[in-house]
């Protein structure tokens, strides 16, 4: 029975494991790789991570998100109290110039139209509104349907 | 980029990647999704990687970070028994460690065929818990300090793991070896 220190152990360990080839890598490997490449590069940019996105709509979200967040941080203060509605307007005003334009535009076209337009009462209104957020709704769950039964378990 | 290229890339590195994976966790399929995982991450920053020096040394410190995180992740249970069998004997100091020593080389009666095989089985045979810090301080020479910060452990249990599992190798070797065993015999 020999006894070792454990600087002996060591050194012995050492030398035999480092004497070990590298394994060899399975033949499969580089299949597998390459087929997940493809597989990824087949999807289209909405299935894919931000960096595969195109650029324009890169862009875009991120206008879109910085404006969503601005919005809400915006509105959380105002709520909070910690700044006035005023100060709100003036600052939102500018970033929607462009919507307060074509606002004026469409409504100065219905001004144009609108006395030929028979009298509606505010239940026609109602309704309509009723309507459309219906079919919206019936539209969104009929997508979603259709997305689960014939494309997600493909 | 061509894909002829990555893959070449992937020739020159895919053995010290399953090799550096299957040793921490020794487990040739879950190696060998680490190492698709690996590449795949690799193909994302291949633009850098392709002419870069240091793509070995990056390809090995993520292989070494997903098989460790897969360890973690999904071996808890060893880390909980391991630290409640070792919590009371951190610290311990460990003198002269006692087995049937050979007085030269481990396994040297052996070809040098049946040599590899034997020492990858019994690395295989340690316990996590032995086997990875082992792995890291042999093969990837990375200190002690630095296997205690990476496996999320004391120092102590790293350097009291690592000697535990010199000890438990040098006996598996020492007894393959001098009894001669058949290599087949025993799988």
């Amino acid at each position: 029975m020999a006894r070792l220190t454990p600087e002996q152990l060591e050194q012995k360990i050492h030398a035999v494991l480092r004497q070990q080839p590298p394994r060899s890598a399975p033949a499969s490997l580089e299949a597998r790789v390459l087929g997940e490449i493809a597989r990824r590069q087949a999807l289209p940019w909405w299935h894919q991570s931000y960096a595969y996105w195109p650029h324009a709509i890169k862009l875009v979200f991120l206008v879109v998100a910085t404006g969503v967040a601005g919005a809400l941080l915006l509105g959380s203060m105002h709520l909070l109290g910690v700044i006035s509605g005023d100060l709100v307007e003036q600052l939102v005003t500018p970033v929607f110039g462009a919507a307060h334009t074509l606002r004026s535009a469409c409504s100065a076209l219905i001004g144009l139209v609108s006395p030929s337009w028979p009298e509606l009462s505010s239940t026609y209104l109602y309704a309509g509104l009723a309507v459309v957020g219906g079919a919206y709704a019936v539209m969104l769950g009929l997508g979603a349907t259709a997305y689960r039964v014939l494309w997600q378990h493909r | 980029m061509t894909p002829v290229d990555f893959t070449t890339f992937m020739r020159n590195y895919q053995d010290m990647v399953y090799s550096t994976a299957v040793r921490l966790l020794g487990n040739d399929a879950q190696a060998e999704d680490i190492s698709q995982e690996v590449f795949l991450k690799a193909y994302e920053r291949y633009d850098d990687l392709s002419t870069s020096p240091t793509a070995g040394g990056w390809l090995k410190t993520v292989t070494t970070n997903l098989s460790i995180n897969h360890l973690q992740r999904y071996r808890k249970r060893w880390s909980f028994f391991s630290d409640l069998v070792h919590r009371d004997r951190e610290g311990e100091d460990y003198g002269e460690v006692e087995f049937a020593a050979p007085d030269g080389d481990f396994l040297a009666d052996l070809n040098q065929g049946d040599r590899r095989a034997w020492v990858e089985r019994a690395l295989e045979d340690l316990p996590d818990h032995q086997r990875v810090p082992l792995v890291l301080y042999h093969f990837e020479d990375l200190p002690y300090d630095e296997i205690a910060r990476r496996m999320g452990v004391s120092l102590s249990k790293i350097k009291t793991d690592i000697l535990r599992g010199r000890a438990a190798l040098a006996q598996i070797l020492t007894r393959s070896g001098t009894a001669h065993e058949s290599l087949t015999a025993q799988r």
